[in-house]
């Protein structure tokens, strides 16, 4: 049995830990990927019904989703003015408009006159001015009621005072963050280390090359749940095999933000015999090789002597990828090149600012059912040099029984993706029949989610 | 009935010819023909964003796949009528209004 003596929450996987293996590489890496931040949060079971109670569910959209920050969409989707989209949480809906200045702007997506929902829940589209469906009243592309027809009927209405009602927009990085509480505070504060910690990770332009849609089984928090924790890589990605455990590391910086870093192309900690650099290589090129453009089954690149597969394919992967785009990558980190480094802003967005695991998820409930939730998955490149980004591509809207498989361009990730969320429907059952009355979580590899919960706790008590 | 007329892929433009209003729009190689008034409240298509093969009308925001004229979003609810196209080269297209 594991050593119970020592202080809860100091125990490690055996071997070397992720730090150690980023400090051995050729290109080093910034500071933001060498702190570490971990504190013991305590080792109470997470109730099931913060999953499965509708009344629960009801306490987040009163209380937790009209306080945070939510990304809602990126730049690239509103290039030009005029171009909208529409962002949906519960029974809320927002429309994001770029205006003749360039500013975005979000508004209540609807009429002030009897209501009707100006544009279509998930759409995204372009237009002059919104013009209300139902009986023309039409606002400018601020919201101000530019037009309302036959106004002789309506001598009790302020024009003035009747424009579209703003929702709090802001924009970090390229993404579009939108909060319904007019007291928040600035999205730079709410994202506490990602700004510092960003301007240390690559920098070059990025643009959408797809994004999913995928409804899923499960509660919102299950599912992100999946992708916040590496401890179920073994079992759901492996079948089991303990020579494919992670060296990884978990912290949480504060209220908002957590993290997860795991190697690609380093030995696993507790593997015995340790495999050779040029094994290593094998594996990296047959499970990542995807990534890098123009890679060929047989070109397994040999590690000369004194060198590690990482570095070596980090630095193919960097060359290829300038060739590619045009920027010059040569000064990136091994471990930002290459692993896999995923940040996590409460409640729902998760980005990943690698070179090659360049992605982003976000996670909602699906309407106000507690045993569902729409995941989006989106992926990015670097916009190659010499022209804008291309506007972000319109979602490919994946069923609770599609599989990721149906869409070519999510590649060698699809079986990966559906493994993660393969699991959400026996566990959505289970939460149902446990003879427990809550989920047990290990102290280090879980902390993000009994972090997320507590966060969670935290705004429903209006802390 | 022939227009001079040339397009790069992803352009597209209204036309008025034998007094209908066409929206011409080039996707890749082809060439596509609708009515340019929406089906919805009669804005005018050209005047619209193309993304993909979607025409978004300006006015309320339904959306046409240019390639088939059948209507992909609302308000909209009534397709477009297609007219057949040639791109007979030299920058001069044919259109079958009739
Ligand atoms: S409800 Fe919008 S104009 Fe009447
Ligand atoms: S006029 Fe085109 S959608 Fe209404
Ligand atoms: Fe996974």
């Amino acid at each position: 049995m594991a050593n119970k003596q020592a202080s809860p929450g100091s125990a490690r996987m055996p071997g070397p830990s992720y730090r150690e293996l980023i400090t051995r590489d050729n290109t080093p890496p910034p500071g933001a990927l060498l702190t570490e931040q971990y504190t013991f949060a305590g080792d109470n079971d997470i109730a099931f019904a913060n999953y499965t109670s509708q009344d629960y569910a009801e306490l987040e959209f009163a209380r937790m989703w009209p306080k945070v920050w939510q990304w809602a969409c990126h730049e690239t989707h509103l290039p030009e003015t005029g171009d909208y989209c529409v962002y949906d949480i519960g029974n809320a809906s927002v429309l994001l408009v770029r205006n003749s200045a360039g500013a975005v702007n979000a508004f209540v997506n609807a009429c002030m006159h009897r209501a009707t929902q100006l544009k279509a829940s998930g759409s995204c589209g372009f237009v002059n001015a919104i013009t209300c469906p139902f009986h023309g009243w039409t606002y400018d592309l601020d919201g101000n009621l530019a037009e309302l027809p036959h106004d002789w009927d309506f001598p009790h209405v302020d024009q003035a005072g009747s424009g579209l009602r703003r929702i709090r927009c802001e924009i970090w990085n390229g993404f579009v963050f939108v909060n319904f509480d007019p007291q928040a505070v600035p999205l730079e504060d709410y994202l506490e280390v990602l700004p510092d910690h960003f301007e240390q990770l690559p920098q070059h332009p990025r643009e959408i090359t797809l994004h999913i849609e995928k409804h899923l089984p499960a509660n919102w928090k299950a599912s992100q749940e999946a992708f916040l924790e590496l401890y179920h890589v073994r079992e759901t990605h492996a079948g089991g095999h303990p020579e494919t455990d992670l060296a990884a590391q978990y912290d949480v910086f504060g209220k908002h933000v957590s993290r997860f870093m795991h190697t690609i192309g380093a030995p696993c900690p507790m593997a015995n015999p340790v495999p050779s650099e040029q094994v290593l290589m094998k594996r990296l090129w047959r499970e990542e090789k995807n990534w890098i453009p123009g890679a060929e089954e047989d070109d397994v690149p040999t590690v000369p002597e004194n060198e590690t597969a990482r570095d070596v394919y980090s630095a193919l992967l960097k060359r290829r990828f300038s060739e590619t785009y045009g920027h010059d990558f040569s000064n990136v980190s091994t471990a930002a090149a290459i692993d896999s480094i995923q940040y996590f802003v409460f409640p729902n967005f998760f980005l990943f600012p690698g070179l090659s695991l360049n992605i982003a998820y976000r996670f909602r409930p699906k309407l106000n059912n507690p045993d569902q939730c729409l995941f989006d998955l989106f992926y990015f490149q670097p916009t190659p040099a010499g022209r804008s980004p291309n506007q972000a591509p319109e979602p490919i809207r994946l069923g609770l029984d599609d599989s990721f498989t149906q869409v070519p361009e999510v590649g060698h990730m699809a079986r990966i993706f559906d493994e993660d969320t393969g699991n959400l429907r026996a566990q959505t059952n289970g939460f149902k029949i446990s003879a427990k009355t809550g989920a047990t979580l290990g102290n280090y590899q879980e902390i993000r989610i009994r972090h997320l919960h507590q966060t969670n706790t935290r705004y429903l008590s209006n802390e | 009935m022939r227009v001079k007329l040339k397009l790069e892929p992803g352009e597209h433009t209204g036309v008025t010819l034998d007094g209908k209003d066409i929206l011409v729009v080039r996707i890749g190689e082809t060439y596509h023909a609708l009515d340019n008034k929406c089906s919805h409240g009669k804005a005018r298509l050209s005047e619209g964003r193309l993304r993909g093969t979607n025409i978004i009308c300006p006015r309320h925001g339904g959306s046409f796949d240019v390639t088939t004229g059948k209507c992909t979003g609302r308000p909209a609810l009534l397709d477009q009528n297609t007219y057949p196209v040639k791109d007979e080269g030299d920058g001069v297209i044919s259109l079958e209004t009739a």
